[in-house]
């Protein structure tokens, strides 16, 4: 429902919303540090598993987990403990990141994934290990997640 | 006419800013109040055993442990017999003797 009144508009609006988790790449006893979380849109299998093998090799990484998020989507999580600069760094040293992803992630300090299925799709799969010799930095257990609802059913940040 | 700020004054009050944005974000909780994540971690198969232990100390054996059976190829029961542990840092996988402290090479592992 629109109502213009001189120079006002008033908006009144109903929008279904779906309550959603996300996991955070800030940890959560040491907020400067982050885990590395990828995003990947419109890439195949292959190319991301190459692009991850190279970073990983590049910056010593700790082992890579590339999961399958919706069809022909895929996330990526490392678990290291690194600043945000250098989380920065190697993201935008990652071919065929979402952008979106990565901007608002900029924009936020840390990075966001959604780890609930979106409503009829399958569930998270993971679909391949890049194993590394560097161990672990970071406990999965020691980072931050948080609630969010929103009403975008595929897109971006949903 | 305006207040000069000094470098170091500028410099300390974005550092406080950004640590209360760090600090403060909307509503980030910690993983181990959200059994979503354990469950998530435990469905997609990502470290399943590491997850349930909840411990660091055994979080990091058996990271070392999974690094030398699979990368290294030297078996756990190996180690054992020679008492010697895995040292990942450094360059090079690096292997310390129990007993003496000192390094041992792989080569002398697997025969």
């Amino acid at each position: 429902m629109k109502i213009i009144l001189f120079n006002y508009q008033l908006r009144i609006y109903i929008l279904k919303l779906e309550k959603r988790i996300g996991v955070n790449s800030q940890k959560y006893n040491d907020v400067n540090k982050h885990i590395l979380m990828w995003d990947f849109d419109e890439a195949s299998l292959a190319t991301i598993y190459y692009s991850l093998y190279t970073l990983l090799k590049k910056y010593r990484l700790p082992t890579i987990y590339i999961v399958r998020s919706s069809p022909k989507k895929y996330h990526a999580y490392c678990f290291t403990a690194r600043t945000f600069l250098q989380i920065c760094h190697i993201l935008s040293d990652t071919p065929k990141l979402d952008i979106a992803y990565f901007r608002i992630g900029i924009i936020r300090g840390y990075f966001t994934l959604r780890i609930t299925p979106r409503k009829d799709e399958p569930n998270f799969k993971l679909v391949k290990t890049i194993w590394s010799i560097f161990p672990n930095e970071t406990l999965p257990m020691d980072i931050t997640t948080s609630t969010y609802y929103t009403s975008n059913k595929g897109g971006n940040n949903g | 006419m305006a207040k000069q700020r000094k470098k170091d004054t500028y410099e300390k009050e974005i550092e406080e800013t950004a640590q209360r944005m760090l600090k403060y974000p909307e509503a980030l909780r910690s993983a181990r109040s959200t059994p979503e994540w354990k469950q998530f971690l435990l469905d997609v198969g990502i470290l399943p055993e590491i997850v349930s232990s909840d411990s660091g100390k055994q979080f990091w054996s058996k990271v070392k442990n999974k690094i030398v059976e699979q990368e290294l190829g030297i078996s756990q029961r190996t180690l054992e017999e020679k008492n010697v542990e895995y040292e990942p840092k450094g360059r090079g996988s690096k292997f310390r003797s129990k007993e003496t402290g000192r390094f041992v090479s792989k080569k002398s592992l697997e025969n």
